[in-house]
């Protein structure tokens, strides 16, 4: 039994490394093509912009990811996104402290999470209609507060913290780099990592099997919120202000990608890989077609068709995953007689 | 006959007091539908209707629908009802007034739109979204002989509305015009916010590290460009930014600032709330408005800000009678 279970768990593993290598192979079929079009996309220039901007969602993207191999989801990261830039400048232009608006946006983060993640377990509510909830509470405040006018920074070193460089690599894309590094250690090498998983796969087996499930829950939607928040103060630390209208829209963009790195919508499998290799490609998409100028009705378009297409491999990866099961379970009937 | 006489002055008395009465206490009274006040713009302009309404010693009642089309249409109907002598509407959704149209005309109550042309209404108070492009233009050619530069523009716009497609070929026609030699070297869609028009402008200029000049068809899309440009590490002193807007702080601040923003295209939303009651002050008193009644555009530089603008402590009033002036000549 052992060995069938490892079996079956190398095949899923095999599933997701294929699935890895089909999405760097688009990635470099994309680079090469946008490439010849237009030289200057493999310009250190450009790389680093691109990094750069793909950094501050794929900072949202790791806790969203981690959410979504909960079994769970976060529609209100965008929303998020204006509280943090809203909460951070506040602070910066109170105690001209860079260091005090980070962390006051990061605290914010955790209460925002606290808040989505007992909707969740304590009042049961279904994530995608709780959070489709906070994200309108969370734009509906940031609104109130600013009276929709932004909010400038008074202090030039916050804008430092996004813009800057260290060495020719730009800070964001940095701290993205340890982000991830540590959320891979965190999915990979860790008893919570591994609960994640088996919560996000079956959580009625979660809960029978006496896993903490309500705890781990509240857990990756605080440290969603906070990695969210991160990435909203780096957003308003690049526009030198608070916009209360800020990541509007980003949740579509940041769970697509996901999904397109091979992480199930359902919950339980994918990797941290995927889904940042998910995210890229999604950036080099957007950078792509507005260096070769395609309008951005067109950009829209491209934009929904990769969607639907990443949605349509989550249902095929499904499908496969479901017939190996019942290949699996053949194999064992077999052996029984 | 004592009796008679003295009844007829009794009457002649109480007619008198009622007619004065009436004469003294008739009031206009103004309804202003705004679509949206969490938005500073229509802040602003209900700021510049109340200064104005007071000033004419006309009551103004003011109600925001907050985006929702059925609060409007109600607001609308009681507004009817209360009597107003005019109505002014900044409409969601234009299709959605036929109704409240048709009740207004039967109550005999002229009808002002904002921002957007009403089929029925008396007039219709906004800026020339065209006119406004073309004044930034001109001002730019000007600019460009006077400073040597080979323009190469980079367009933060928003195609999806029209207006906005207005101003940028205001602009591009006004050059034409004075025969201004220059090169749009792409058009990218900024949303109208400072975080998308950074992302868009900044590959736009990768791909042409060689613009100049950026147009933004508001602040947040020219200082989105603006951003994108500086964090590209493209030389600012080169650049000149022009804005659409200049509604707050934001555009205020760069053009103090001594930034590459160097001109915006004025709106001056306060103006506008003078103008919808100017406008419908004149309906009241029987005058016919052409279909259009323009609210001023100028364009702001750092020269003549001052004419324009009045600081006063943290905040600057706008110096209406500047604009009037412009706008009379």
């Amino acid at each position: 039994m052992t060995v069938k279970t490892s079996n079956r768990q190398s095949l899923l593993r095999k599933f997701g490394q294929s699935e890895i290598s089909v999405l760097l192979v688009a990635l470099i079929v994309l680079s090469v093509v946008t490439y010849l079009l237009k030289p200057v996309f493999l310009s250190q220039r450009n790389i680093m912009n691109t990094l750069r901007q793909i950094s501050l969602s794929a900072i949202c993207g790791f806790g969203l990811t981690l959410i979504i191999l909960a079994g769970e989801i976060d529609l209100s990261v965008g929303s998020q996104q204006a509280v943090a830039g809203i909460v951070s400048v506040l602070v910066l232009n109170s105690t001209k402290s860079v260091l005090l608006a980070i962390l006051a946006a990061l605290l914010a983060g955790v209460v925002v999470g606290a808040i989505n993640g007992l909707i969740v377990t304590k009042l049961k509510i279904n994530s995608l209609i709780a959070t489709l909830g906070t994200m309108a509470i969370w734009r509906g405040a940031s609104m109130v507060y600013t009276q929709a006018v932004s909010i400038q920074s008074s202090v030039d070193a916050f804008q430092q913290l996004a813009t800057g460089f260290i060495g020719p690599i730009p800070n964001a894309v940095v701290m993205a780099v340890v982000i991830f590094a540590a959320i891979y250690f965190l999915l990979n090498y860790t008893t919570f990592g591994r609960y994640i998983y088996v919560i996000g796969g079956n959580q009625d087996a979660a809960r029978f099997a006496g896993l903490p499930v309500a705890r781990v829950k509240m857990a990756v939607y605080i440290i969603g919120s906070v990695l969210t928040m991160f990435a909203g103060v780096l957003l308003a630390s690049r526009m030198a202000s608070a916009q209360p209208t800020a990541g509007t829209g980003l949740e579509m963009i940041v769970i697509a990608s996901i999904i397109l790195g091979g992480v199930s919508l359902s919950g339980g499998i994918g990797s941290i890989v995927g889904a940042t290799i998910g995210m890229v490609i999604l950036g080099v998409l957007q950078n792509a077609l507005t260096l070769m100028d395609v309008s951005s009705f067109w950009q829209d378009i491209s934009r929904g068709v990769v969607i639907i297409l990443a949605v349509a491999l989550d249902v095929l990866r499904k499908e496969r995953v479901a017939k190996s099961l019942i290949s699996d379970q053949k194999l064992a009937r077999e052996e029984v007689k | 006959m004592k009796r008679k006489l003295a009844l007829v002055i009794a009457a002649l008395l109480l007619c008198a007091f009622v007619f004065g009465a009436s004469a003294e206490g008739k009031k206009l009274k103004f309804g202003y539908l705004v679509n949206d006040m969490s938005h500073e713009w229509y802040q602003n302009i209900a700021k510049g209707a109340k200064a104005r309404a007071d000033e004419l010693g006309i009551e103004l009642k003011i109600s925001d629908a907050a985006m929702d089309v059925a609060k409007q249409i109600s607001q609308a109907e009681n507004m009817i009802t209360d009597g107003v002598d005019v109505l002014i509407i900044t409409p969601i959704d234009v299709k959605a007034l036929a109704n409240v149209m048709a009740e207004a005309k039967e109550a005999g109550i002229p009808v002002v739109s904002e921002s957007n042309v009403i089929p029925g209404a008396e007039t219709y108070v906004g800026i020339d979204n065209l006119t406004g492009g073309k004044r930034a233009g001109y001002w730019f050619a000007e600019y460009a002989k006077l400073h040597n530069i080979d323009p190469k523009i980079l367009i933060v716009g928003l195609p999806a509305f029209e207006d906005c497609r207005l101003r940028v070929e205001g602009f591009k026609a006004a050059m034409d015009e004075v025969g201004l030699k220059y090169e749009v070297m792409q058009e990218v869609d900024g949303a109208g916010s400072k975080e998308t028009s950074l992302k868009v402008a900044q590959d736009a200029l990768t791909a042409n590290p060689e613009v100049n000049v950026i147009f933004g068809i508001n602040d947040n899309s020219t200082s989105g460009g603006m951003a994108a440009y500086k964090e590209g590490g493209l030389d600012e002193s080169k650049l000149t930014a022009i804005g659409f807007g200049f509604e707050g702080v934001v555009g205020r601040e760069l053009l103090l600032g001594n930034t590459a923003y160097k001109a915006a295209v004025a709106m001056f939303p306060d103006y506008m709330g003078v103008s919808i009651i100017d406008a419908a002050y004149k309906v009241a008193n029987g005058e016919t408005l052409p279909a259009n009644y323009e609210s001023g555009t100028v364009v702001i530089t750092n020269d003549n800000f001052a004419e324009f603008y009045t600081k006063n402590g943290d905040e600057y009033a706008t110096n209406f009678d500047a604009i009037r002036a412009l706008m009379d000549k």
